[in-house]
């Protein structure tokens, strides 16, 4: 049964006086008999008139009021009457009457259905801040404020129920299981809570227990995979690392579209500074990995502008609410403290090979006579020779690859001078690295009394990184209390320390030092002992081949060049070093002028010094003359904010609910860098600045402000129609004053069917449609306006020097302004045990401020402007469900999400082809108009092809053609065509156990990596036709007249040897046939399986302990797809900015972890 | 509440506005860095065999990339120049305060083009931006020869503009300190080097523009050298180039030719020792000797390089951080000048061919007398054997002065590479790699990669008019010798 509606047509000679006289006759013939003497329609629920039984009626000429009065009378229906329509529908329950409630102590206990007691459970004082939480065992304690005429009760998976003051002052409350709460409340911008069946646009949100289940240390990376639409991607980089999240798809060609962080209203400065490039550079961590987990009570993820438009500048690209724990009024102390220990390890590393040794065309390079004279291989053969093979060092692979002989255990000398058997190396990462081991421990206290409570938490996390003497400490420190000063003023507080000290982090990407560089071009038969005497001695020197003014004391690397550091050396001998002071605070004042005024005041601040230093010893082979280098840097950062919001909740009649907020806010942000970098150390061993040869200095400064107004209103229409609107103006100091004030509408709206039609059938749970359009706007960063000279940090001779800058600046910049429209629906059916929701959104942002590149032909290389259009139109699903739920207890909920995002840069700045959002050797990747963001293009040769796109071979060599100099073809693009996941979570009793699927389908990858391993013939890829019997796929070629080639169309056959094949695919660092590095990104990952158990709260009633429970999970487990070749795709880039987008450079594997953890209650 | 705003908008580490001098003394002496740097010396350096270049160095095996960097750094210190005659000295075309300092700023302009359009060919140089608030984002290429015809023209007007009793650039200027008679002397040096540049394309402007600078005042001796002064106690910044090579770069690039060894060896070139160093294992065995290694090697040859057996630069000059005299980095020297009107003699342009032999032992002379040789006494047999054109035709006396001046330019590779293409002296015999060239050396620079994206269409215009394309292997206008 659902809806059916029945709509009975009548005569058009309708009368308004009826006459009726009918026995026991149902209200639907009554319906049918007014109908045909009126004409009205008659509107009603089937089941609802079913329900009523039979009725007598004797009337005549009577008005129809009166008729239908007759009818209803005693019936817990009504009428009414629109137009020549009459809607009957249930009756309203009578209105308890109101008693005078005010500083009445309630006192109750909230249990289950089988009265178990719920401890946690929100008891809410309606149209109030004031509240409470139920303690252990379920009881719960509170004074009521003067007006208070209802209790609400609302806990994660249980229906919420509203309980009627009747002047009772112990309440016994059950509440009913659901699957997924029929009413969340929900953080909503500004930290204004809704009811989420009201809101017009997408929130997702996430408890504080579903983020931690699998311990992220930084709590972005647990976002992965849980949520429709959101990407979660993280740079290779190391303990504390940063996490990138991208909401709906890029939007921004500059800076790395990630949404804005607010805690407790205040928002995160998230920013990465300094980040790796393509070119090396650490990863120091962002701004939302210093948060610790065990903190948070909640995360609401506002999608886009729709949710976020009252977070103005920042809200574009979403924003990530977080709210953290607060104690609880009228409950004595409670202390939690929970301890996590977890080991991780590589999930994938380089698939290499190990049958070939070092060495060119299958054999060795060089040879050692018995004269003590190193001759090449082929010298030696001619000449008959007695002695054995000599390895050769050098830059390049014909010195140092691993297209050499088969490793049978012959003996060689090495390019050092050991003598060593030729045996394959398997487990030089096993080797090198560590086992990562991360330990978090984490206490936290809280209580309160009527007015006053707290929460005080301690973590501490140590973190022994996976790349050996890499270390991570954090503790953090945090205090909240709310307290209710007068019962009108309300006082929130809040204060968080966080010290964080990191050690050693690894360098990134394509440096020397980046110790995953050395592996991938490892010769295969290369012990790593003789790497671990990472120092030349007088002997080493004496034997050595292939080098050149080498001496006792430097650093000893196994190739010539620059790029490939030992990593022995690297950990031992060079040294880098955080520390993190953090400071966030805020403070909170509310004060309720009446029961529907309240005026809300907050300061919040988040402030932090980084100070960073690094060090390379005397004799390190990359530093200057290699004599070591050093630099120090600090950087201060503080951003303030202050708002002022007033809020009211007005009846307007009982129809009709407006809440109407107020606001100002005020945004001051600071950062302030100074260092020094000095190289060539004077004296050894002293690693300070003022040791050294040369030094220069670092400086930055950036400030910026933005005045806010803003107003926000939420209007209802009997509960189950809602529209909102808000509206909000800056003035940022970073525009000129022409162009400095600019304004932003939004406005949704929704529609709760089920409720507007009065729908209740076990179908049909919930119906909801929505609606919602905003705009979003931004001003860009500090003196963008005027084109500035920088003056040479160095003179020439006293001389001083200076440069205009390379950017063409604009002083009319104006703000950036995303516009995005979405509509969706949210459906449960099934007694709430199936939900859907599913939304289409069209987010396109105009305007960006943004450094267009130019040829260089015209002087410059960026012209700073407003420029372009982006957009992202996509779709997402979510559903979730119980499948199976059983009287005994066992559950089993799933939810699945799905997210299509299409990306389309529509426009760029007038006369700009194309924007280059990174590039590297043989690949860049640009933004061009008309083709979504990411585009992948070679920069490097490329395969001579027929028509039908078959490779070339020529005849004489039967190697593959390629052109003769580099050019520039589409290779792909790096945006996945849709990203999912699946989550399955069984409980039986105290037991749960939960998985995550992760899935990301489509999008490419280059792979720096990759073409290494080719270059020097490391990886399995490389193995085929090494005797000479690889045939290149393709077809034979011939040359015409002119030079130049066309195919022949009959299929090449002649062989030729793997090492000559993949000379032509990658002959060296810059000459590559770019389309062979890349890689199809799709994954489908095991993110997370976590098995917990939790001791009943029977055995430990009246104990010491009041809950106790185990967990065991594992992350980043295992692929069920995964098509790259030897690294993760999901975690392969350098930094979490746009400029990595695409890229792998010799990325450091991504961590599977396993982990324990232990939580008590006391 | 936004009265702030706009000083706080105000940025904090730089200026709006700065004395013309400033930018003056950067675009000289970067102008003149990037000619020796390690970057230049394994490509440009190596293909006219002065460096080995690397066996990782593929621009050096001949295979071809795009020439981003020197497109980058040229148009930088373009840019700089138009900011003098924009925005530092702007309107002051008559005014004694900046006439002769904008005529400077043009002078440099010119030897900036020249040196990008010998380098590239056809270039984008009339459409490029007037001033940043005018910006082109798409300038056409113009051709090589209109190029050169406004230049000769530009420099003309500025020699004509300067005048001594004007406001001058003082110690901003490293090559002059703002003398306006040396830069006329200069200018008019560079006149006579473009009309050189185009005796095989254009050989009518050529000989009148020759013989027009022949008949007026030219960089007369060594003091008049156009040079940046370099310092080994300072910031590596500060050091020369070659020099700065050895403290940052990478020890397998720091080898030496073999036509350049062997060539002063097989002269007995007093130079020798202080360009190249002697190879570690002769030094070791007690005999020591210098030998240059091959370039652009394939595999085999590479295979069996012992880098021991080979010289690089000289530890005792140019590798030597404590020299006590650090080695200017030279510009254009009074040498080169010599051999232009040797050149300009043999052809009867300005002076008579029996001229040609003086002025060549002048440069000569003047050569060996630079810094780090100091050679002040050309040793007799030297003299006889070198520098004697008895008996020579025009076309052997043309590659003797050639060669002289391929030594002298040891350290400036583009214009190094630029002689050569266009006289075809000294004889070079390519490396074996087949490269992108089929194995022979380049011809020109491929443009910037970034142009293709962004200026596609007059890119490709001016592709169109290269017979190979945008290739190593195309020629530039002038280079026409046949």
């Amino acid at each position: 049964c659902l809806l059916l509606f029945v709509c009975l047509r009548v005569s058009a000679t309708a009368q308004q006086q009826i006459s009726l006289s009918m026995r026991n006759a149902t209200l639907e013939q009554v319906f049918s008999a007014i109908r045909q003497q009126t004409g009205y329609y008659f509107l009603y629920s089937n089941d609802v008139v079913k329900k009523a039984g039979k009725v007598n009626i004797d009337v005549k000429d009577a008005a129809i009021d009166k008729v239908l009065k007759i009818c209803l009378a005693g019936r817990q229906l009504t009428y009414k009457i629109i137009d020549q329509t009459i809607t009957i529908q249930e009756k309203a329950p009578e209105p308890l009457p109101v008693k005078p409630v005010a500083d009445t102590v309630i006192t109750g206990k909230v249990t289950d259905e089988k009265n178990n007691p719920l401890p946690g459970v929100t008891i809410a004082v309606e149209g109030s801040s004031q509240g409470a939480i139920s303690n252990a065992d379920g009881s719960f304690s509170l004074r009521l404020p003067a007006g208070a005429r209802a209790l609400v009760f609302s806990f994660m998976g249980f229906t919420q129920q509203r309980v009627e003051l009747t002047g009772a002052t112990n309440l016994q409350v059950k509440l009913a299981e659901s699957t997924k709460a029929l009413s969340e409340v929900v953080v909503t911008a500004l930290g204004i809570k809704r009811d989420k069946k009201a809101l017009g646009y997408t929130v997702a949100e996430l408890k504080g227990a579903d983020l931690s289940q699998g311990k992220e240390a930084n709590v972005a990376n647990a976002l992965s995979g849980k949520v429709a639409g959101v990407q979660v991607s993280r740079a290779a980089s190391g303990a504390g690392g940063s996490s990138k999240i991208v909401i709906r798809g890029n939007n921004s060609l500059q800076g790395n579209s990630q949404p804005l962080y607010v805690v407790d209203g205040i928002p995160l400065d998230n920013q990465n500074l300094k980040p790796a490039s393509a070119t090396g550079g650490i990863d120091y961590g962002d701004g939302i990995s210093n948060i610790n987990p065990e903190d948070i009570e909640s995360i609401s993820l506002l999608k886009g502008p729709n949710a976020a438009a009252l977070y103005g500048q920042r809200g574009s690209n979403g924003v990530v609410l977080i709210t953290t724990k607060t104690g609880s009024s009228g409950k004595g102390l409670g202390v939690r403290f929970s301890s996590d220990y977890s080991i991780g390890n590589a999930l994938v590393t380089p698939d290499f090979q190990n049958e070939y040794g070092q060495g060119l065309n299958s054999d060795f390079t060089h040879f050692r006579a018995t004269d003590g004279r190193i001759y090449t291989m082929a010298e030696a053969k001619t000449l008959g020779l007695q002695g054995m093979p000599k390895m050769s060092a050098g830059r390049d692979r014909i010195m140092r690859s691993s297209w050499g002989a088969k490793m049978e255990g012959q003996e060689y000398e090495d390019q050092w001078g050991n003598v060593l058997k030729l045996t394959p190396q398997p487990n030089t990462y096993k080797e090198f690295f560590n086992t990562e081991k991360q330990f978090i421990n984490n206490i936290s206290v809280d209580g309160g009394t009527e007015k006053v409570n707290y929460r005080f938490s301690y973590s501490n996390t140590h973190v022994n990184g996976y790349v050996p003497t890499n270390t991570l400490d954090r503790n953090t420190f945090n205090l909240r209390t709310q307290a209710t000063i007068t019962p009108k003023l309300q006082l929130d507080a809040k204060i968080n320390y966080i010290a964080q000290k990191g050690k050693n982090r690894p360098t990134l990407s394509d440096a020397s030092d980046n110790p995953a560089y050395l592996f991938i071009s490892q010769p295969r038969s290369m012990p790593m002992h003789t790497l671990a005497d990472y120092t030349w001695t007088a002997e080493d020197v004496a034997k050595q081949f292939g080098y050149s003014g080498v001496f006792p004391g430097l650093e000893k690397t196994y190739a010539t060049n620059s790029s490939t550091a030992n990593p022995y050396w690297t950990i031992n001998n060079t040294h880098n070093e955080d520390n993190r002071d953090r400071v966030i605070g805020m403070l909170r004042l509310s004060y309720d002028f009446t029961s529907w005024l309240k005026l809300t005041a907050r300061g919040g601040t988040d402030f932090y010094t980084d100070q960073r230093q690094r060090y390379r010893q005397i004799g390190t082979y990359q530093s200057r003359n290699r004599n070591g280098d050093i630099e120090e840097q600090v950087t201060r950062v503080r951003e303030d904010n202050y708002d002022l919001l007033l809020s009211s909740n007005l009846e307007l009649n009982k129809d009709f609910n407006l809440g109407l907020n107020l606001g100002a806010s005020h945004q001051k942000r600071f950062m302030r860098l100074t260092g020094n970098t000095g190289q060539e150390f004077i004296v050894p061993k002293l690693y300070v600045i003022n040791n050294t040869l040369t030094n220069s200095y670092l400086f930055d400064l950036q400030e910026s402000e933005i005045n806010s107004a803003y107003a926000s209103g939420q209007l209802s229409f009997r509960e189950f129609w809602f529209v909102d609107f808000s509206a909000r103006n800056d003035w940022s100091s970073t525009l000129s004053p022409e162009n400095n004030s600019f304004f932003y509408p939004s406005v949704s709206t929704s529609l709760i069917l089920t409720d507007a039609l009065k729908i209740q059938s076990n179908t049909l749970s919930f119906l909801k449609v929505r609606a919602s359009w905003a705009q979003a706007g931004s001003s860009g960063n500090p003196y963008q306006l005027t084109g500035t000279y920088s003056l040479d940090q160095f003179t020439h001779g006293g001389q001083p020097m200076a440069s205009f800058s390379s950017i063409i600046p604009d002083p009319n910049l104006q703000n950036e302004l995303t516009t995005s429209t979405e509509f969706g629906a949210d459906v449960r059916v099934l007694n709430n045990r199936l939900g859907a929701s599913f939304t289409w959104y069209n987010a396109s942002t105009k305007n960006q401020i943004l450094d267009v590149p130019l040829p260089l032909s015209s002087l410059f290389e960026y012209r700073r402007v407003n420029a372009g259009e982006i957009r992202n139109r996509g779709i997402e699903l979510s559903l979730n469900g119980t499948p199976l739920k059983l009287a005994n207890g066992f559950t089993w909920e799933s939810s699945f999400n799905f997210a299509r995002n299409r990306n389309m840069v529509v426009s760029l700045a007038d006369g700009v082809d194309a924007f280059v959002l990174g590039s590297d050797r043989g690949v860049i990747v640009k933004a061009e108009p008309g083709k979504p963001f990411g585009v992948i293009v070679s920069n490097g040769f490329a395969w001579l092809k027929d028509e039908q796109g078959r490779r070339l071979i020529d005849p004489a060599t039967g190697l593959p053609l390629r052109t003769s100099g580099r050019v520039q073809e589409e290779l792909g693009n790096a945006m996945p065509d849709w990203t999912g996941g699946f989550f399955n979570s069984f409980r039986y009793k105290g037991f749960q156990l939960t998985g995550l699927i992760d899935i990301r389908q489509g999008g490419m990858v280059y792979s720096q990596s990759n073409r290494e391993e080719l270059i020097y013939g490391t990886s399995k890829k490389t193995l085929p036709g090494r005797d000479g019997s690889y045939i290149a796929s393709g077809v034979v070629a011939q040359q015409k007249a002119d030079g130049t080639w066309e195919g022949t169309g009959q299929a090449n056959t002649k062989p030729v040897f793997a090492q000559d094949y993949w000379n032509v695919v990658a002959s060296d660092k810059e000459s590559v046939v770019s389309e062979e590095m890349l890689n199809d990104a799709s994954y489908m990952a095991m993110r997370e399986i976590s098995l917990s158990y939790q001791l009943p709260s029977k055995m430990l009633n009246g104990k010491f302990i009041k809950r106790a429970g185990i967990g065991l999970y594992g992350r980043n487990l295992f692929y069920f797809q995964r098509k790259t070749d030897g690294f993760s795709p999901e975690a392969s880039s350098f930094n979490v900015n746009n400029s990595s987008l695409g890229l792998e450079s010799t990325s450091l594997p991504m961590m599977r972890n396993f982990g324990i953890n232990l939580n008590l209650e006391f | 509440c936004t009265k702030d705003f706009e000083e706080l908008n105000t940025p904090p580490t730089s200026v709006t506005d700065v004395d013309a001098g400033l930018l003056l003394s950067k675009v000289q002496k970067d102008a003149a860095m990037v000619e020796g740097n390690e970057r230049a010396n394994i490509e440009f350096g190596s293909w006219i065999q002065h460096w080995a270049g690397g066996q990782v160095a593929p621009v050096s095996r001949y295979i071809q990339q795009p020439t981003d960097g020197v497109w980058a750094s040229h148009y930088a210190l373009l840019r700089n120049l138009m900011q003098i005659r924009t925005q530092s000295l702007k309107g002051m075309e008559s005014n004694p305060a900046g006439k002769s300092k904008l005529a400077i700023a043009k002078i440099m302009e010119v030897t900036v083009w020249q040196r990008l359009t010998d380098l590239f060919g056809d270039v984008p140089s009339s459409e490029t931006s007037e001033n940043a608030s005018n910006v082109n984002t798409k300038p056409v290429y113009d051709t090589q020869e209109s190029i050169y015809t406004r230049l000769i023209a530009d420099l003309d007007n500025a020699m004509a503009q300067l005048d001594p009793a004007d406001a001058s650039y003082g110690n901003a200027d490293f090559y002059f300190k703002g003398d306006a008679a040396k830069w006329k002397r200069f200018a008019n040096s560079l006149k006579l080097r473009l009309g050189m540049r185009i005796r095989y394309a254009a050989p009518q402007l050529a000989e009148k523009t020759v013989r027009e600078a022949m008949a007026q005042p030219l960089l007369a001796g060594n003091t008049e050298n156009a040079a940046i002064p370099t310092y080994n106690n300072a910031q590596t910044t500060n050091a020369h180039p070659v020099l700065q090579q050895f403290i940052g770069g990478s020890p397998d690039l720091r080898y030496l030719a073999d036509a350049l060894v062997r060539t002063l060896k097989t002269k007995n070139d007093p130079r020798l020792p202080m360009i190249a160093a002697p190879t570690v294992n002769s030094v070791k065995a007690g005999t020591p000797d210098y030998r240059g290694m091959g370039v652009a090697l394939t595999d085999a040859e590479l295979l069996a390089i012992i880098k021991d057996d080979y010289s690089t630069a000289s530890t005792t000059t140019y590798f030597n951080r404590t020299l006590s005299t650090p080695i200017p980095c030279y510009v254009f020297t009074y040498a080169d000048v010599c051999f232009f009107k040797a050149e300009a003699a043999l052809l009867g342009w300005g002076a008579t061919a029996a001229d040609a032999e003086t002025f060549f032992k002048d440069g000569v002379k003047a050569a060996m007398a630079l810094q780090p040789y100091n050679i002040t006494t050309i040793p007799p047999a030297y003299e006889t054997a070198e520098l004697s054109f008895a008996g020579l035709s025009a076309e052997q006396q043309l590659e003797k002065i050639m060669t002289q001046k391929w030594i002298l330019l040891f350290g400036r590779d583009y214009e190094a590479f630029t002689e050569w293409r266009r006289t075809g002296y000294p004889v070079l015999t390519p490396g074996g790699n087949q490269g992108s060239t089929n194995g022979t050396i380049p011809r020109r620079a491929v443009y910037s990669s970034l142009e293709v994206l962004l200026n596609g269409e007059n890119y490709r215009a001016a592709v169109s008019r290269l017979t190979q394309g945008d290739a190593y292997v195309s020629r530039v206008w002038w280079d026409k010798k046949p």
